[in-house]
């Protein structure tokens, strides 16, 4: 038994097939690995990535946390012996987020939006114009912006990190902006952020970050930046009335968001809790699975990074009673460093940038970047759970085999939620309890199960685990078994 | 008043293994657990527990093998530490993998085990298919009577540091950003606190220092006495911090010494500078570093449109910004600098014709950093906007000598542009037709439409309509 073989064993248990482009020298070293490329020109080159775009002639753009923007031709081909690299752009303060328009590349970096243009045809960058360089930066390590694509109104929306992800030294640390790409706007959005991992738009085009366990964050959880909204750290608070904004909530410590948001409907609960060690560990880039079925079973839904755990997770997001909420599970694993920027290329095929300088991952890469493409093969998997008003429906990618999703002794529940505090992260679980599953009815077309369980609570996250008794017509249990639901409302 | 004090602890990375037997178990563990254990078992605050001299691991080999199968939750304690976290179940593993992984740990940091083949694994299996979902610790605790191992104090040590709450006289300390939980080099060890006879006693546990309890403290002289019990083979080191009213987060004592940060040195290329931006000693959070040819550098504040040094030889070391998470986070040049211009404002409007650059009367300017673009022969050309005009700098190495050529294209956006002053140079004298630093830089200023007056040391040009300034700085 190799260890190589186990590796393979894996990796291969998912209907995904991640290949990748781009690794150190010290592994390319390694014949064995056919799929592995190198940057060609310079050994030295450190792709670590902190932002990903989509270009038209089927390249793509990585930008590194070092402040290069890399483009790579050859990135959907079979042969990956003939990816080149052309560096694209240099000297940048470390890219998160960076995107295509026009002729153009823009990057938000730490202290301003940059769109970068070829103006001879040479394939580098002769032009590097500041979009709008209007927030506050302190010199802090820390004071991460991550920048998303623009909206329908061609507005960049960047999430600024607070300093050191716990104080607000510059003006707007902590508040979500929206840039105009002619740099003429700056649109103060929400107060609230901590420490963004990632930004991106759902599929109705409402922009969603990721915010990191921490103070004021009980557990990591993807949050949506309704404008106006507070977004659960009041650190940044003191930049309101500057900003020309009401004056932000200043939440009670050792609380929940559920006790907190009664009070104040200002104060945002999370979309979806992303539990902190049963999930991941840090949560990063967000996309729309666009693809409308060409990626698989999950068109339409959330597909976000988690660095720590090297992972792409899925989310699934409704909208009840005005407010976002849904489900998360787990998806694809065995990225090669912990991944950070994520985008949906062309043909479906879902390309991953990776990282792990001082923060560790599973993936032992120190940067990656991979792509994924769907095999053909349905998984058998929750496709949706969508809460009712005393339950879920939970749907499935293929019909059930029998009615062993009727039987209640297969699903397993617990419910809880965290402390919102001003300490970092919650110390424990809050008002956890477990949750009966009373009755289980099968679809007519057994697509879909309806449970109805005894007790929901505003706030908590559902955790429903089905047993692998629960098959499918082709003989499969389910591929991930853990679903962990936010409920913010009850249907009606 | 509000203090917090914590520790934290940097221990090495790496332990030597030297146990070729389990090398499948060793990849196996390193994919499958160490993102949550660590690479060497040592365990992360607030993910999981430490598996090095547990009993968890090398007791009963059926409880590490009941474990990975099906999970384990509720309080259990090891090394004296607390935990109550989820771990879930492993079912990508077989039989095989799992008797690996187990063999491996088993084995390694401190644990003797015995080693586990898939048979085993597989028996195991069935005794415990009745297990549904994950194990509560007491139902593997009483079974197996995992008892916690008293934790030895057989190394204590002991340390006394000196420290004032006198927080006036700390105030404008450099803060420290505070370290986040998840890995990376540091691993912060919380403190609680407890109070005991009327002195306080700091307890060591796992966890965030963010998190950690506070003491509250009078004004006045402390000393803090620090006992602790180190078992691991790796060294350890002990950082204080401390937080008050209107204070950052700041050491103690100076931190302890670190590895250095790698060298990395960036250079432009025969084709073209390099613009490097970055947050600078000298140039402060929003300066453009840039290299040109010759290797002839500078420095450039696009905050007040700024030429702040000079250097020349190798452009930079980036090594300090590009290593961990960001140590040391400010850039500087690696060779000593010669200041051209002072901290803050170059360009500014007065009522008046003033007399000193400080004169009071000056109004603030509407400035801002356009971008750049390079010429064909790879130089870089600014744009910025101050007031009703538009610059256009062009950054160059003459022929033939190893200095600085700046042609400025000034361009008035208004028909009657309030005037501006520029201070082209700070500490200056006059030298012939060319002007000094007393850093040592000489500039060579052909200025057709105005002329140049030194107020106090401060060479200050007028500007009040379209015009084209080259400026010469020469150096050694």
């Amino acid at each position: 038994m190799s260890g190589n073989k186990n590796l393979k064993s894996l990796k291969l248990v998912s209907p995904y097939l991640a290949l990748s482009l781009c690794v150190t020298a010290a592994s390319a070293q390694d014949d064995s690995n056919k799929n592995v490329l190198l940057i060609p020109d310079d050994d030295k080159v450190v792709l670590e990535a902190g932002g990903l775009a989509i270009l038209p002639d089927k390249k793509v753009a990585v930008s590194s946390r070092r402040g290069d923007i890399w483009v790579c031709t050859g990135a959907y081909e079979e042969d990956l012996s003939k990816v080149t690299w052309q560096r694209f752009a240099t000297g940048l303060h470390e890219p998160l987020g960076i995107f295509y328009k026009d002729g153009s590349i823009f990057a938000t970096t730490r202290s301003e939006i940059k769109k970068m243009t070829d103006l001879d045809g040479d394939g580098v960058a002769d032009s590097y114009m500041t979009i709008n360089d209007s927030w506050g930066t302190s010199g802090d390590y820390h004071e991460y912006n991550f920048g998303s694509t623009p909206d329908k109104n061609g507005h960049i929306w960047v999430v600024h990190c607070l300093t050191g992800s716990s104080k607000a030294l510059s003006n707007s640390r902590g508040w979500a902006f929206r840039y105009s790409m002619d740099g003429k706007e700056a649109i103060p959005t929400c107060a609230g952020i901590r420490s963004p991992g990632g930004i991106g738009f759902n599929a109705e085009g409402e922009c969603f970050y990721t915010d990191n366990q921490g103070l004021w964050n009980g557990s990591s959880s993807l949050k949506w930046l309704k404008p106006g909204n507070f977004q659960g750290n009041p650190t940044g608070n003191k930049y309101a009335k500057g900003l020309g904004f009401p004056e932000q909530p200043q939440p009670n410590d050792n609380s929940t968001t559920q006790a907190e948001y009664d009070k104040d409907n200002r104060i945002a609960r999370p979309a979806v809790f992303l539990p902190h060690g049963l999930v991941g560990q840090s949560p990063t880039g967000i996309i729309t699975d666009s693809t409308e079925g060409k990626f698989g079973a999950f068109a339409g839904q959330l597909l976000i990074g988690e660095q720590t755990q090297s992972e792409v997770q899925r989310v699934f997001l409704e909208k009840v009673k005005g407010q976002y909420q849904g489900a998360v599970w787990k998806m694809l694993e065995g990225f090669e460093s912990g991944i950070v920027p994520i985008k949906m290329g062309e043909d479906a095929t879902l390309f991953a940038g990776g990282t792990n300088r001082g923060w560790a991952s599973k993936g032992h890469k120190p940067f990656s970047f991979e792509r994924v493409r769907w095999t053909g093969k349905t998984p058998f998997e929750m496709k949706e759970v969508k809460v009712t008003n005393d339950g879920f429906t939970i749907s499935f990618t293929e019909a059930l085999k029998d009615n062993a999703a009727a039987d209640l002794k297969n699903y397993k529940m617990n419910a809880w939620t965290y402390q919102y505090r001003s300490g970092y992260g919650s110390k424990g679980l809050v008002g956890e309890y477990k949750p009966k599953v009373t009755k289980a009815t099968i679809a007519e077309d057994k697509m879909s199960v309806r449970i109805v369980v005894d007790k929901l609570t505003l706030g908590h996250v559902h955790h429903i685990k089905l047993s692998d008794k629960i098959t499918s017509v082709s003989d499969k249990t389910v591929w991930h078994k853990d679903v962990y639901y936010t409920i913010n409302e009850l249907a009606e | 008043m509000k203090t917090t004090l914590l520790t934290t602890a940097l221990s090495g990375l790496f332990l030597s293994l030297g146990n070729l037997a389990a090398e499948d178990g060793k990849q196996l563990y390193t994919i499958a657990c160490s993102a949550c254990h660590g690479a060497n078992g040592e365990g992360r605050a607030g993910a999981a527990p430490p598996l090095s001299q547990s009993q968890w691991v090398s007791g009963d080999p059926k409880i590490i093998t009941s474990v990975i199968l099906h999970g384990l939750q509720g309080p259990i304690k090891i090394h004296g530490d607390s935990y109550d976290l989820v771990m879930p179940s492993q079912p990508a593993l077989n039989d095989e993998q799992i008797a690996a992984i187990a063999t491996y740990v088993r084995d390694n940091w401190g644990n003797k085990g015995s080693a586990i083949d898939a048979d085993f694994v597989k028996q195991t299996r069935v005794d415990t298919k009745d297990q549904n979902g994950v194990y509560n610790s007491p139902q593997l605790i009483k079974p197996y009577n995992i008892t916690p191992k008293a934790f030895k104090l057989n190394n204590l040590l002991s340390s006394s540091y000196p420290f004032t709450t006198d927080f006036d006289t700390l105030k404008g300390k450099t803060p420290d950003a505070i370290e986040e939980e998840k890995g990376g080099l540091v691993h912060p060890l919380q403190v609680g606190s407890q109070k005991e006879d009327g002195k306080v006693i700091l307890e060591r546990s796992k966890g965030t220092p963010a998190s950690v309890g506070s003491i509250k403290l009078p004004k006045g002289q402390f000393e803090i006495d620090i006992f602790y019990a180190h078992e691991a083979k790796t060294p350890i080191l002990f950082k204080l911090f401390i937080s008050g009213p209107e204070m950052n987060l700041s050491y103690l004592h100076s931190p302890p010494a670190k590895k250095k940060a790698p060298k990395i040195i960036i250079n432009p290329t025969a084709e073209r500078a390099l613009v490097h931006r970055n947050f600078f000693v000298k140039g402060g959070e929003r300066t453009l570093g840039v290299g040109l040819s010759k290797k002839v550098n500078f420095s450039f504040s696009t905050q007040h449109m700024r030429l702040t040094e000079l250097w020349k030889g190798e452009f930079l070391n980036v090594g300090k910004t590009w290593d961990g998470r960001a140590r040391g986070q400010l850039t500087q040049s690696p060779s000593p600098s010669l200041a051209v211009n002072k901290a803050g404002a170059v360009f500014k409007s007065f009522n008046s014709s003033p007399k000193k650059w400080n004169d009071k009367g000056s109004k603030k300017l509407k400035q801002q950093f356009k971008g750049y673009v390079f010429d064909p022969s790879g130089d870089p050309i600014f744009t910025y906007s101050i007031g009703d005009y538009t610059f256009e700098d062009h950054f160059s190495v003459p022929e033939g000598k190893q200095s600085l050529v700046r042609k400025t294209t000034i361009k008035s956006t208004s028909d009657s542009p309030a005037p501006l002053y520029w201070k082209i140079l700070s500490s200056v004298k006059k030298k012939g037709t060319s002007f000094r630093t007393n850093s040592g830089v000489t500039l060579n200023l052909e200025s057709p439409a105005s002329k140049p007056s030194l107020l106090g040391k401060d060479l200050v040009l007028p500007i009040s309509h379209s015009t084209t300034i080259t400026s010469e700085y020469v150096w050694k």
